[in-house]
């Protein structure tokens, strides 16, 4: 889905959130909704970034902490916080983040390649980076933590 | 209806057609048949092959054309039915069955069967000599066609009886009178007009009779569109007698009051139709209703909730609503509802090879074929069933030798049944063979390291080793049970449909496999309990009781083993806040909730609290997360809250064999 | 008005795919007035309420073969002008037979394609 978005000739349509203090943001397409923090039916044998269940109108969203999956630690409660719905091959999954701020469009070639791709360890969401108003977003690979998602839960 | 909705259509409707064939056969087998019964089975093996054709499956429609051919010869009295002529042409419509199956994943592809059937259904067939070809055992013959000479203008006479619904919903007859040309004459019979002292305004009266000059009978029959389903309108052929009676001229505009002699539109009779849907529609609908469920909950604690008296006539609605939501749901549930007779038939399939892979004789009985369960529990009891079936015959079943032995009959029997019994279906899988081997079963195990040599197990500790992880009875791997997929897989694919295996065996007498099935996959009924801070649900079917234990029934044997005493009998404790890892310190108090485990083995629950016993939707949560150990699904609770619920089986498999050892090493990470 | 929208026309089935196949060979070829039955009994009580101008009908029913309908159909003076196409997979000489004794005005054999359906169509009721 990102790949063919930011290869194509037309600008891509984004959405910029803030976890970690830091700015990220994600293909548009991909996100159904943004919701406010509500409590959350924690799962056992779970990994630490996988905050729990959620009952969005009679489904099961499984809840991740963004900030805590990308390696940056929990995130600390806030009433400001908001869950992103996104929607990942056929799965819904929410992110908590700190903030959404807007919806950005970029041309192809604003899009630069994650410089770091070659180096081990590097956090494989993130594909590529956009420098917009002295501040660098990072372009997360959403399908890369939806299966990163399924091997934690099987 | 685009092609692959028509393919689908196929496939279900081959389904049927597949059904109709096995039922057919098997009166030939009970000697219970007439010419009717091979016609049935012609024409279903016909019908299959005339829609495969149409999808381009070649080899499915070249042998269902070889077994027509036979099918033929039987039904026109030039092949009479013996035992060998059964045993092909029933293994021939296991193959059709298969290549059927087939069809839908690998159309070019064959079943083993496939060459050697179709050389025996050859032999019935008298060609040696002459070379056959493929597609053409009957030769086309030319048919000229017959055309019709359609829509000459003519003269149309036809009759018209408008109800007093044409009146009612403001048309005139005159009207498509003129819009029928000039060449039309109308006459009104006004002899059905009653005296004013008789007459119904609400009722048509007037009949015309009307000739149109010049004008075919499509076109007529478009002036008349308005008035179709309002009255009746008769084409008189030209030979049919003129209409008799006293007719009176009446002016066109005369306004018609209408008349009681139109007949009402003729209701056929309803056969007993079935309907076929979009599954998918079904399982909306299914949720949609969990949903109703789920929101009679909320209300219902939203009105109750707080301890409040509630308005007597508020709370025979509520109660009003839940008992409709219920019916609902219920009503719904059976639109899924099929008989296992299908799965049933399938499985005389499966066992006539396995009785041909091993060289025994087996003889399949089944029982309750008209037992209705959910579509998808049938669905999904195919390969569980498959493999129980395959062993029954393979390792139940002893050889021929052996049973002549034993003063057996060298025919074995292998028993299918099915049943309700309270609010789940019963399905058993038995065999008349020798009955498990428990010596052999232990040393087996002892052998795979899956207990020590020491142990002392019960006979049903035993008996479910067969279920264990990487168990394989059979000493040489048999062709037909093959590798590596053990009861094990079994007992999985049952418990993830929300279902339990037990085993019962009597030396020398044989075995019986029952799985204890849910009715539907969509609701059970939990008890709603509170582990840490919580809300879970224990499903009812695995609990014997609950228990508020006095500190003195519970013993601690060791740090990590914790047992209860009830009545006399000490049962392991399993902690459920630290087994889940929602909590570390124990939970010593209770309360407790009794289970009994598939072993027939019972532990104790520590829980927080016991709330209420309830009916709940499941809702999966492999759709967008994934399998949890000890979770079989989640619920949404009347606040709004997702409960998970419990697998006891799992849980107690997850704290150790015995419940005894530190759980903390057997979750791992 | 073009006779294709005019030509009122019965598909006679009881498999549902197959009725669905006609379906979409005919609505092709852009027929409009087209009316479904599932056995020869229900087809032949329909036709005695408001007859159409064709019949397509499977030989292969239960009950009532596509024949047996075709003789009812010939023997109702209410009917007895209607067209009537045969689809079989398996036209043997018998069903040829009988097909003519009785007045059949053409055969279709299946598989069939929405061109050989329409010629064998238009040899009976024209230029569609």
């Amino acid at each position: 889905m990102t790949d063919s978005n930011v290869s194509a000739d037309q600008p891509s349509e984004f959405v910029s959130l803030t976890a970690g203090g830091q700015g990220f943001c994600v293909d548009i397409h991909a996100i159904r909704e943004i919701r406010s923090w509500t409590p959350v039916t924690t799962l056992p044998f779970a990994e630490p970034s996988v905050l729990g269940v959620m009952n969005l109108r009679g489904a099961v969203i499984p809840i991740i902490d963004l900030k805590d999956r990308l390696g940056l630690g929990a995130t600390s409660e806030d009433h400001r916080n908001v869950i992103v719905i996104v929607n990942l091959s056929g799965r819904t999954l929410g992110l908590l983040v700190e903030a959404v701020s807007e919806i950005i469009s970029v041309p192809a070639d604003g899009i630069l390649p994650n410089p770091t791709s070659a180096t081990e360890g590097n956090p494989a969401q993130i594909i590529g980076l956009i420098s917009r108003d002295n501040q660098m977003l990072r372009v997360l690979d959403l399908t890369g933590l939806a299966m990163a998602e399924t091997e934690d839960a099987a | 209806m685009s092609m692959d909705a028509l393919k689908a259509t196929f496939f279900a409707e081959c389904e049927e057609l597949v059904e109709a064939m096995t039922e057919g056969l098997q009166q030939i087998g009970d000697d219970d048949w007439g010419s009717e019964t091979v016609n049935a089975i012609f024409r279903a093996v016909h019908s299959i092959k005339g829609s495969a054709g149409a999808f381009g499956f070649e080899t499915l429609v070249a042998f269902a054309h070889r077994y027509e051919t036979v099918l033929d010869k039987i039904r026109s009295n030039t092949l009479g039915i013996d035992a060998d002529v059964l045993r092909v042409i029933t293994r021939a419509s296991d193959v059709l069955a298969e290549l059927v199956e087939l069809a839908q994943v690998e159309p070019d592809a064959k079943p083993a069967a496939y060459d050697p059937v179709m050389t025996d259904l050859n032999g019935y067939i008298e060609t040696a000599a002459e070379p056959e070809p493929e597609e053409d055992l009957f030769a086309p013959v030319a048919f000229a066609a017959l055309p019709l000479g359609l829509d000459e203008p003519e003269d149309v006479r036809i009759e018209f009886a408008p109800d007093a619904s044409f009146y009612r919903n403001g048309h005139e007859p005159e009207r498509i009178f003129t819009a029928l040309g000039p060449d039309v004459s109308a006459v009104c019979d006004a002899d059905t007009v009653p005296l004013l002292s008789d007459f119904n305004v609400d009722t048509g009266y007037l009949v015309w009779s009307l000739e149109i000059k010049g004008k075919t009978e499509s076109e007529v029959a478009e002036a008349f569109e308005y008035a179709k389903g309002l009255g009746r309108i008769d084409y008189l052929s030209d030979d049919a007698p003129a209409p008799v009676g006293p007719v009176s001229e009446i002016a066109v505009e005369v306004p018609a009051p209408p008349s009681t002699q139109a007949k009402p539109a003729k209701a056929r009779p309803a056969s007993a139709q079935t309907l076929r849907i979009d599954p998918e529609r079904v399982d909306r609908l299914i949720n949609t209703v969990g949903e109703l469920i789920i929101n009679q909950a909320v209300i219902a604690q939203k009105i109750e909730g707080d301890g409040t008296p509630v308005d007597p006539e508020v709370a025979s609605a509520l109660d009003d609503y839940r008992y409709l939501a219920r019916e609902i749901q219920e009503a719904v549930m059976s639109i899924r509802a099929q008989p296992v007779k299908s799965l049933f038939q399938r499985m005389a399939r499966v066992v006539r090879e396995a009785g041909e892979a091993t060289g025994k004789a087996v003889s399949f009985e089944t029982r309750g074929e008209a037992t209705e369960i959910d579509k998808t529990l049938i669905e999904r009891l195919a390969d569980p069933l498959t493999h129980m079936l395959r062993n029954a015959v393979d390792h139940g079943l002893e050889s021929p030798e052996d049973r002549a032995a034993t003063d057996k009959h060298a025919t074995g029997t292998v028993t299918l049944s099915a049943a309700h019994r309270s609010g789940h279906v019963m399905i058993e899988v038995s065999d008349d063979g020798a009955g498990l081997d428990r010596a052999r079963i232990l040393k087996k195990a002892i052998a795979n390291g899956l207990v020590a040599e020491d142990t002392n197990l019960s006979d049903t500790e035993i008996d479910n080793l067969l279920f264990a992880p990487g168990f394989s009875t059979a000493d040489q791997v048999t062709n037909l049970s093959g590798r590596g997929v053990g009861m094990d897989v079994v007992k999985t694919s049952i418990t993830s449909i929300g279902g339990r295996v037990t085993i019962t065996s009597e030396q020398g007498r044989g075995s019986t496999f029952t799985i204890l099935l849910p009715l539907t996959l969509a609701v059970l009924d939990g008890i709603v309990v509170s582990v840490a801070d919580e809300t879970m649900v224990v499903p009812i079917a695995t609990i014997i009781e609950t228990i508020r234990a006095s500190s003195d029934d519970v013993i601690e044997l060791s740090p990590d083993n914790w047992v209860l005493k009830v009545r006399g009998a000490y049962v392991p404790i399993i902690d459920l806040a630290p087994l889940l890892g929602f909590r570390t310190e124990r939970n010593a108090a209770g309360p407790f909730i009794l289970v009994e485990a598939e072993t027939g083995a019972v532990y104790a629950f520590a829980v927080d609290e016991i709330w209420d016993q309830r009916q709940i939707v499941i809702k999966s949560l492999e759709g967008n997360y994934g399998a949890i150990p000890g979770i079989s699904a989640a619920t949404i609770l009347g606040d709004g809250q997702i409960a998970l619920i419990v697998d006891p089986e799992a849980l107690i498999a997850l704290a150790g064999p015995t419940a005894m050892t530190s759980h903390k090493q057997k979750v791992g990470a | 008005m073009s006779l294709k929208s005019k030509l009122k026309v019965m598909v006679v089935d009881d498999m549902s795919v197959s009725r669905g196949l006609l379906a979409q060979c005919l609505e092709e070829m852009g027929l409009q007035n087209l009316e479904y039955e599932k056995s020869g009994q229900d087809a032949y009580a329909k036709l005695a309420e408001s007859p159409v101008h064709l019949v397509i009908s499977d030989y292969n029913m239960p009950g009532m073969s596509g024949l047996d309908l075709l003789q009812h159909v010939r023997a109702n003076k209410e009917t007895q002008k209607t067209g009537f196409i045969l689809v079989t997979g398996t036209p043997t000489s018998d069903i040829v037979t009988r097909g003519r004794s009785l007045g059949l005005n053409n055969l279709v054999k299946k598989p069939f394609t929405t061109a050989s359906l329409k010629s064998s169509i238009e040899a009976v009721v024209g230029r569609l």
